[in-house]
This record gives C-alpha cells, structure tokens and sequence, in this order.
C-alpha cells in the first residue's frame, strides 16, 4: 500500500523558511484579490435558498454541531452540509456548477479547484491552521511521545497516514515524516487510510497510532505527541466561496458566522491556531491559578499565546486564597482551582459565568525514595508508628479530598490521623516534606507527585472514577474580555491542552485513572 | 587578691556571655551551613546535585536573576521612600507634644503587628472595595495585580520600622543642642539640618536597613496584592514560594541560601556606609 505513495518531494526550498506554505504563494493571492474587491461586500437581498457548505469528511465532524446551532437559531437561513470525501469532492466540484461556500483543510484543494477556475477571487477567509499529531488510542500503554522519531521504534508496527492524493493531510503526514528522517524506516509500517478513518482506526487499534490533523480528534484517542511546526506546515483551514455563489443574505450571514468567535472556539478547542490578522485585540487576561497546576498552566499560556495572540497574566497561589483575591478584588478573567470544592463556593458566590472540566486528578501515596517503610496500599499507612502528612482539611483541595477517598475505600480518617504528625497547606508542601523525609509518606495527587520523582517513590493504587478529582476552568462574570477568556477554556479542552495536562502527569481520562509519570 | 577574683570573676561572665551569644550563633551558623551543604550533595538515586540541577536548568536561572533585580530594586526603592517619609514624620512624633500622639504611635506600629497575609487582604480591600483606593487605583497608579503593588504591600508593612529607629534616634538627641543652635542664630530649620539631622545619623541608617531587610522578606502582602506571577511580581520570595509550589525545592532553598548571601552582603555595606560605629 505504501509503495503506492511516491518516495520524496521537493523540499529544500520548504525547509529555509517554515513560515513559507509550498502553496503559499497561491493561496496569498487568493487572499490577497480580497482587498481589491469583496464579493461579501454587493448584497443584493433575495429570498432565502439553502446554502451549501462543502468540506472534505474529516471536517464534518467539526462543523456540523455549530452549522446546525447556527440553522436552528436562524430558522431563515438554513444550511446544507455537503461531505465527501476529499478527492471525490475535488471532482465534483471542479467539474460542476455547484455554488456555495467550501470549507477547505489544506491547500491542496484550493489550488486545484482555483487552477480549474471554480473559486470567487478574493473570497478566502483563513480560519486556522491546525497541526498534525500522531494518535493513538486513549487506553494505550503508549506514553506520549516526545519525538516523531520514535514511530520508527519498535512501539509501532502499523501507522496510519492519509493517502497523499486524498487532500493536504496526507501529503503534510509525509512531509513531516521526511524531515523528521524517518521516511525509509517508516515507510513498510504504513497503512494508507481515507483521513476520515484515521481516528477510527487508531481507536479501533487496527494501527498503532495514526497521523491525523488535530480537529479529527476523538475522546477514543489521545494525541500522544503534536507533530512540531518544523516538521511540516499546519494544514491551514480556509472557507472560501465558490464562483457565481450569489452574494446573497444568506451566504454573508454563513460566512460572518464563520468569522465569530463561536467558531473560533471550535476552532482552538479543535487544537487550531487562529491566523494573524482574525486575532482578538490584544488584551490581556488574569489568570488566578492554583499553584500545584503552575508547571500546565504555564505551558497552557504558552501555547495559548502561539494560537490566539492573547497575553494571560497568571497568579499561583493557594486555591482558597485565589478565591479571596477574586472575592475581594472582583476582578480578573479565569479561575482554576486545585478542586471542585473552590469552584462549587465561586459559583456559589454568582462569580463564574461559565466553567468545564479540563483535567483530573488522581490520589497516589507518595512514599520515601526506594520505599523504604514498605508501603503498598492504604492500609499500610495505618500501622502504628508510621509518620504520615496530609492535607490540610479545609485549605487544600487533596486534604478536603482526602477523608472522601478513605470513606470509598470503607476506611476511617480518624484512625489515620493517629498517624499523621503533620497537615500541610499547600500539596507541593507536602511533595517537599517527603523529599526531604520529614514524613514516611503522603496521600497526595498524581500530578504533583510526579514533580518528585527524583526525590521520592510513588505508591499508586487502583482507584475507581468516583475517587477522582476533577479540575476545573472557569470563566468569571468580571471578566473584560469573556470572549477572549473563553476561548482559553476552550483552548484547554483541545488535543493541544489536553497534551499538555498530559505532559506534566495530570490524567485527563477519567474513565482510566492511571498513574503516568509526567514525560 | 580581689582584683585577680574581679577579673576572674569578669572572665567567668564574658565566658558565660559569649556562651549564650554564640549559641545562637551557631545556631543560625549551622542551619546556613545546612541548606548550602543540601543544595550541593549529590542527588536521591544517584542523580545530579540540587546546585547541578539548578544550573542545568536555564529557565530556572533566568527567573532567579530577574527576581533578584526585581527584589533589590523594589526593595531599596521602598527603603528611599520610607525614609523619606520617616525622618519628617519621626521628628514630629519626638519633638512636638500634641493630643492623640500615643494614639498616633500605636496606629503606626499597626502593620508590624498585623499579619501579614492579613496585611495583603487589607491592602487588597482598601484598594478595591474602598472609595479612596478605588480612586487611586482608577486614576492615579493601577496597584492591584503590579509591581507598584509590591512597593505599595511593602512600605505599609515595612515603613513602620523606619519611624520606630528614626524617633528612637531623634529622641536620643537633647532638643538642647538645637536650641543652641538656634540662639546662635540657626532657624528652625537650619538647626534641625545642622545639628539634629547628623546627630541621628546612626538611628536614620538602622531604620534604612531595618526597612529594606523586611521589605526583602515580604511574602504575604505581595502575594495579595501585587500577585505571585513569574516573571513579573516573583520578588525572591514569591520566587521562592512559586519553585516550591511546582516541586523546585532546589531552586527554592538556593534563593533561601542566595537571599542570606544578598543581605548579609548589603546589612554589611550600609552600615559601613553610613553607620560608622553603629554597631561596632
């Protein structure tokens, strides 16, 4: 199958610059006949016919929800959706006379169909470009990943890539795998799939893994690593009109919806970057973030700076002490809490307008290097003369968790209290305390027990979902800019957040809580 | 005869002093010592030392210089103000007898004994929750959320010992002196510049440094009010807390080890620089 797809392409022009899109030039003078005259712009109302959006089936998923939100709220201007598969959709399209908008993944289409004459100049409007990753299903043992290189292991005996004549996916897949100077290891591995079955086939595990643009997806997969820019140019999502549309009311009203920040947060929660010149205005966000999340916010507010434009300014402290801040201050954008509890008392208070969970944590014991107490499981923290730390019971969120999972596990606090010589305030406290062996051992969360893993030994022990903590995001009613804030939570949400909680050892699966030592 | 017990006896009490005096001494000597030999030992496991750790990690680095800066600067600029505000002040509370001066000391002494988490709440309603702060905040300088925040939380919390050493040290000047003076032709001004003003030297450099050693030590009221964000309001110690709080224990202890370094180094240079005789 794989012999199929030509051995290399042209690339040293490509490798100079990774800002220059091998289409580049095309696709700016698509975008660029914009200025010179917008078809958007001469709008003769008419009656209400369906529009029609094309898009290859790999994008259908994304969009349908929001398109059908967008009919059900404007009843006048109903929308068809028009998916098939890339290359077929291509021929049907540059032959026909078929009008309406086409949303497009990559340049591959738009070049051809522009060659053959069938795009309204200069009505492009770029949407994201979205990177690539390699997908594997969420239950792997596979951890992730930190280097394309590494499908050249052992780890991965079939890979799934998008055929290259099938659209922009599959020839970016190659691209990347080329420059990452795998390509001949890579090659007999392959198994060439329609990109629309990419993900099923990663979940369903007829491949290892799967190369798969970000917006594909699902929560049966987990991206184990995001194919770096270098490596290959993200496939830029582009809506454009094809000729003789009728500039009607109907077309502008899609195309503007297009434009909205409701789409934009499909978009970054697809794990999209949204394009220069469609960035908010450069505000700035507050961030109040509980210190035991700093190292993924950190990053969070990284990636999301690269995505949007959008600065976010965080304070690390303590999730109780955050909420006085907010309380008193009744200022700021995004609040993530160490806990539900921090939350539940913030909307409690009327401060949040809206919040998702975006991780989780898991309770490990944390126990001295080499575990030399010999501790295996809960109940061995209750013998006699073992000195334990805890959370403190009111001001952390593993302290207020801690009587909960023990009461699960038909285990009684106050016993172990005999054994706990001292309570911390914050869970990183305690991380120290067992690094430096002030305490035998800790119950304390995954996450931030993988922070000690030089110093210290985790103890992880089956957990059910019901003895997870979930974390979550939200959004505040004093926020400036709710916008902007939620396109934050829902830049968390996407394969790129998720990635990163992933990263620095937060589950983010809560159906399979499991101890993964951050990578 | 008595005279050898005299000076038995005065030796037996030097030795009984320096006893206590060196037990503390090496307490603080020792746990110094402690925290530097802890940072260079070789790691659990085999693993790098915390001091290789540390310089390993670029990021980590960059951070603690910018803390450093930022802690020096705010620190000294909150130091000038203090002073600045404390010599007037101070010498009003010393020379003049009104009614309400006990009330007014007590009120100043308020933010030393506050605590100062609590201080940081109280900063943070006064300037939000407040008309006056809300105008300040509004339309003279943005201090919530800043690093104006930081020399705003640590002069409340820390000018106090400013006034305290500076009246300390005008109450010890006889008025007399200035009087004189002033008989001989000074005005009330000139008397104070010429004759109380050099005479308080010594109190003026403790409460310089008084202040600027507490003000290096804020924790709590930064943390409220200007927030603990890198990069930005992580003075050393909010520095410090940050590493802690995302497991550098490593990079936390070095600043400890790094903020004793900085203020031994400075405690000594001012009061070489304007204390002679201070102490010693």
């Amino acid at each position: 199958m794989s012999g199929s797809v030509p051995a290399s392409r042209p690339q040293s022009e490509k490798n100079a610059s990774r800002h220059v899109h091998p289409n580049g030039f095309r696709i700016a003078l698509i975008l660029g006949l914009a200025l010179a005259g917008s078809p958007w712009q001469a709008a003769p109302e008419s009656i209400a016919a369906p529009t029609r959006v094309y898009m290859a089936r790999d994008l259908e998923p994304l969009f349908r929800a929001p398109l059908a939100e967008f009919s059900r709220r404007r009843p006048e201007r109903t929308v068809e959706i028009v998916a098939r598969p890339g290359s077929a959709m291509r021929k049907e399209l540059a032959a026909g006379r078929s009008t309406g908008i086409l949303i497009a993944s990559g340049a591959t289409e738009l070049v051809s169909l522009d060659q053959a004459g069938r795009l309204a100049p200069g009505s492009a409007i770029r949407l994201a470009d979205v990177p690539l990753g390699v997908f594997v299903r969420a239950a792997s043992a596979v951890k992730n990943l930190s280097d394309l290189k590494a499908l050249a292991g052992p780890g991965f005996a079939r890979v799934g890539i998008a055929a290259r004549a099938s659209g922009a996916i599959g020839a970016e897949s190659e691209q990347a795998l080329h420059k990452a100077g795998i390509w001949e290891a890579v090659r007999p591995k392959l198994v060439v799939l329609p990109p629309e079955d990419l993900i099923a086939a990663a979940a369903r595990g007829d491949v290892d893994a799967s190369v798969a643009a970000l917006n594909q997806a699902e929560a049966a997969v987990r991206a184990a690593l995001i194919i770096p820019d270098r490596l290959h140019d993200p496939l830029t999502m582009t809506a454009v009109l094809l000729r003789d549309t009728p500039a009607d009311a109907g077309t502008r009203a899609v195309t503007d919806f297009l434009r909205s920040p409701e789409i934009r947060d499909v978009l970054l929660k697809a794990g999209g970057r949204l394009p220069a010149p469609d960035r908010p205005a450069a505000g700035e966000l507050f961030f109040y973030c509980g210190a035991g999340l700093r190292e993924a916010a950190d990053d969070l507010i990284a990636e999301f700076g690269k995505a949007t434009g959008i600065r976010v300014r965080p304070t690390y402290t303590g999730s109780g002490c955050l909420l006085a801040q907010i309380t008193i201050s009744e200022s700021g954008d995004l609040y993530m809490p160490g806990e539900q509890f921090y939350m539940d008392q913030a909307v409690g208070r009327g401060f949040i307008r809206e919040r998702e969970v975006v991780t989780y944590f898991i309770p490990v014991i944390m126990v001295g290097k080499g575990n030399p107490r010999h501790i295996h499981g809960l109940t061995d923290l209750f013998r006699p003369g073992l000195r334990l730390g805890i959370g403190e019971k009111d001001s952390t969120a593993i302290g207020a968790f801690t009587p909960k999972l023990l009461a699960a596990e038909k285990l009684s606090y106050e016993a172990l209290l005999k054994n706990v010589v001292a309570s911390f305030a914050t869970a990183p406290e305690m991380g120290n305390a067992v690094k430096l062996g002030a305490v035998d051992a800790a119950i304390q969360w995954d996450a931030v027990a993988s922070w000690y893993l030089d110093g210290a030994d985790v103890v992880a022990f089956p957990t059910d979902p019901a003895t997870i903590s979930p974390v979550p995001l939200g959004v505040l009613k004093f926020s400036r800019d709710p916008a902007a804030a939620r396109s934050f939570l829902k830049f968390a949400l996407s394969p790129v957040g998720r990635a990163i909680f992933e990263k620095h050892g937060h589950s983010i699966d809560p159906s399979r809580p499991t101890f993964r030592p951050k990578s | 005869m008595s005279r050898d017990r005299d000076s038995g006896r005065s030796s037996r009490l030097r030795a009984v002093l320096g006893g206590f005096l060196f037990f503390y001494l090496g307490f603080i000597v020792l746990v110094i010592l402690a925290n530097v030999l802890w940072l260079g030992r070789p790691g659990a496991g085999g693993g790098p030392s915390p001091w290789t750790f540390l310089w390993s990690r670029p990021d980590l680095r960059a951070g603690l210089w910018s803390s450093i800066r930022l802690s020096l600067v705010a620190s000294t600029i909150t130091s000038c103000l203090a002073i600045v505000l404390a010599v007037p002040s101070a010498y009003a509370l010393s020379r003049f007898r009104f009614r309400g001066a006990a009330v007014i000391d007590t009120i100043i002494d308020l933010p030393i004994v506050v605590p100062p988490l609590l201080a940081g709440v109280a900063l943070l309603i006064f300037f939000r929750q407040f008309p006056v702060g809300r105008f300040i905040e509004q339309h003279i300088v943005p201090v919530v959320y800043t690093r104006t925040g930081i020399v705003v939380a640590q002069f409340f919390v820390a000018s106090a010992f400013s006034i305290r050493a500076v009246k300390a040290a005008f109450d010890g000047v006889n008025p007399r002196f200035e009087m004189v003076a002033r008989s001989l032709g000074d005005g009330p001004f000139r008397a104070f510049r010429r004759v109380a003003l050099p005479l308080a030297r010594n109190g003026i450099v403790a409460g310089f440094v008084m202040t600027w050693a507490r003000a290096m030590g804020e924790f709590g009221p930064i943390m409220m009010l200007a927030g603990a964000t890198p990069g930005k309001t992580d003075v050393l110690s909010v520095s410090a807390f940050l590493n802690m709080s995302s497991g550098h224990v490593e990079a936390s202890i070095a600043i400890v080890v790094l903020m004793i370094g900085l203020a031994a180094g400075a405690l000594i240079v001012f009061k070489k620089l304007g204390g002679k005789g201070y102490l010693w």
